[in-house]
């Protein structure tokens, strides 16, 4: 064998080492960084679902008033109480309070405590809804908007205020509860 | 000429022995022969199972959290298959919610407890869903044995619909990825 040949095959060798070498570092590299994907499925059915969100500021604040005086929210104060829907379906809205005036008959439902859709501050109030000054229910609910959908998602309710004549003097209050059905 | 000789022997014998070693290799992942020569890495095959694979919450809630934490739904359940310790990635292709932001809170996973508890590394309170590619897979179960009868985690989910969520059906496939530890 002469010095050329021994030299080729060295080196055929050497590439056979390498193939081999290479070869067998795949194998083991794939053993030990096995991956194993498996998929597994999720699913819900999202309901209808009717949720209302108060607008800040969820309160109204008429300030001073005297016996016998008349004020409503939107022109004494610049707005009412705002409601924005976040349904997935239309939406009916009940309004519900507690007591303002102490003075009986005016811890009931009177017409010294009344509220209505309010239409012109261009929020919604679809057919309907209740766009007459109509008396706040103490201790119950009545409907204030009907038929709330999901593109005018935003009504305002205005409110009117006669304080009684025989009203004692100090700060009152009322909470007052909307709530939402689908409609 | 004798010195060459010795080296072009001592080549070859080296080929053989290497050629040898990945041949048995390849053999016995192929076959399960045991032969004694194999590197034990082989045997460190990572593998799972989901036995429970499919998680449906039926009818959900706008604003309303749903878990399966309360086995209501069952969550899924991850088995090491395999003859090693693993950790396990999970990813959700894309968002389950189309008003939810991407990856959020409205879509969120953990691990629990199955036949033995979560090892170290794991989440075992929720994380917001990785939504994406392999490249946003996150580590949920670590080190999971594979002892049998102490070799499964479940995997919890949590879903909120967001508000204005329209109607209808959601789904999402979740791809669990296993690695050897």
């Amino acid at each position: 064998m002469g010095t050329s040949n021994t030299t080729w095959v060295a080196g055929l060798l050497v590439v056979a080492i390498l193939v081999s070498a290479m070869a067998t570092m795949t194998v083991v590299t794939k053993s030990t960084g096995f991956l194993t994907a498996r998929v597994g499925t999720l699913g819900a059915t999202v309901e209808a679902t009717p949720v209302i969100t108060m607008v800040e500021p969820a309160w109204l604040d008429f300030g001073n008033m005297t016996v016998g005086q008349i004020a409503n929210a939107t022109t004494s104060i610049g707005w009412g109480l705002m409601i924005d829907s976040q349904s997935n379906d239309d939406i009916n809205i009940t309004i519900g309070a507690t007591a303002l005036w102490t003075r009986s008959p005016y811890d009931i439902t009177s017409a010294k405590y009344r509220f209505m859709c309010y239409t012109g501050g261009g929020r919604a109030c679809p057919d309907g809804s209740i766009t007459s000054w109509t008396n706040v229910p103490i201790g119950g609910s009545t409907l204030v908007t009907a038929y709330l959908n999901t593109t005018s998602r935003t009504t305002e309710v205005n409110f009117e205020l006669t304080v009684p004549t025989d009203e004692p003097w100090g700060s009152k209050s009322s909470t007052v509860t909307f709530t939402a059905s689908l409609a | 000429m004798e010195k060459n000789s010795t080296f072009i022997i001592g080549l070859l014998a080296v080929a053989l022995l290497v050629s040898a070693m990945g041949t048995l290799t390849v053999v016995t992942k192929t076959t399960g022969l045991a032969i004694s020569l194999v590197n034990t890495t082989v045997s460190a095959v990572g593998d799972i199972t989901l036995t429970t694979s499919s998680v449906d919450f039926g009818g959900v809630y706008i604003g309303i959290a749903e878990a399966t934490s309360d086995e209501s739904p069952p969550p899924f359940v991850v088995l090491n298959d395999g003859s090693a310790d693993i950790d396990v990635t999970v990813r959700s292709a894309a968002g389950l919610f189309s008003l939810a932001p991407a990856t959020s809170a409205y879509y969120r996973v953990k691990c629990r407890a199955g036949t033995t508890a979560c090892g170290a590394g794991s989440q075992t309170s929720y994380i917001n869903m990785p939504i994406g590619g392999p490249v946003v897979a996150t580590k949920i179960i670590g080190t999971l044995g594979f002892t049998n009868f102490a070799d499964d985690n479940k995997v919890d989910i949590e879903i909120t619909a967001p508000y204005r969520e329209p109607m209808g059906a959601v789904s999402a496939n979740i791809t669990f990825t296993a690695t050897v530890t």
